[in-house]
């Protein structure tokens, strides 16, 4: 059993520095293949995530969800052959780009922190939080129009969470832009992160993003 | 290190998570997927490094683990 991490074009496919990692190669596209992993844990998601970086940092990558192996060399390549052009066509869009993250929220003050007393007043803080949430989207897809290729927006009701595709030479600027922002949001608590590989724009079906 | 960069770390690692856990390309057919228990491990992470505003129970269930809509 072997864990997948990444796909990548074979042309650029990076020189791997870790020990047991190795590139598959099927027509235009390779794979990051890697020694099956132990049980599911943090610590080895979280190796899954780096490893993922690690190859992101030195060629366009689609990255493959945690979890994902095949049983052997064989079984992924056929996975190549069998995807490759749908990997190929999604390659295309999130080539040269990054991904950057940002979270943005209320803080929870003590008299929000306890409990309603009324369905009224419950829904009177959900109603004012979505709006506070949705003016929040609209202020920054003003604020990115022109300067990432596609934003999406991921689930929560709790915060809002956006993802914007990046062109590599915007991503400082974009970054500075959305800390400048977020600086100014003081009704918030605002985290940008990133740039990381484009997990958010790549999914089977990922056309939910709005293109700037 | 300051304890704003603490938090920011920590968010950082969250935020790969998310995507490492919830985004990505799914493969299917022969293909294994291996996560269990990853959800129980994910949420701990999550209990402790998430900012108070999101570490609520609703924060701790459905999309918040899963990415679902």
């Amino acid at each position: 059993m072997i864990t997948l991490y990444a796909v990548t074009w074979r042309a650029d496919a990076p020189v791997l520095d870790e020990d047991g990692l190795a590139l598959l190669a099927d027509g235009d596209l390779a794979m990051v293949v890697g020694p099956a992993q132990g049980t599911a844990s943090r610590d080895d998601a979280l190796a899954h995530g780096r490893i993922v970086e690690q190859v992101a940092s030195a060629a366009d990558v689609l990255p493959i969800r945690y979890g994902a192996t095949a049983a052997d060399t064989d079984a992924a390549r056929a996975l190549l052959r069998e995807h490759g052009s749908a990997w190929a066509a999604r390659l295309q869009k999130v080539e040269g780009c990054a991904e950057i993250a940002i979270r943005a929220a209320p803080p929870a003050s003590e008299a929000e922190a306890e409990r309603a007393e009324s369905g009224a007043e419950h829904m009177a803080r959900l109603v004012s939080r979505t709006r506070l949430l949705d003016g929040a989207e609209n202020e920054l897809g003003e604020l990115l129009t022109g300067r990432c290729r596609v934003v999406r927006r991921l689930a929560g009701h709790e915060e809002l969470r956006l993802s914007c595709l990046v062109e590599r030479a915007n991503v400082e600027p974009v970054r500075s832009l959305l800390e400048e922002w977020a600086s100014a949001r003081t009704d918030m608590l605002v985290t940008v992160t990133g740039p990381w590989a484009p997990y958010s724009f790549v999914a089977d079906g990922e056309d939910s993003g709005v293109a700037l | 290190m300051s304890q704003m960069s603490v938090v920011a770390d920590d968010v950082a690692l969250v935020d790969l998570l998310d995507r490492v856990i919830g985004e990505g390309v799914v493969i299917g057919g022969d293909i294994v997927l291996s996560i269990a228990g990853i959800d129980l491990v994910y949420l701990g992470l999550r209990a402790v490094l998430a900012p108070a505003h999101i570490a609520g129970p609703s924060a701790l269930g459905g999309d918040a683990l899963t990415g679902a809509p």
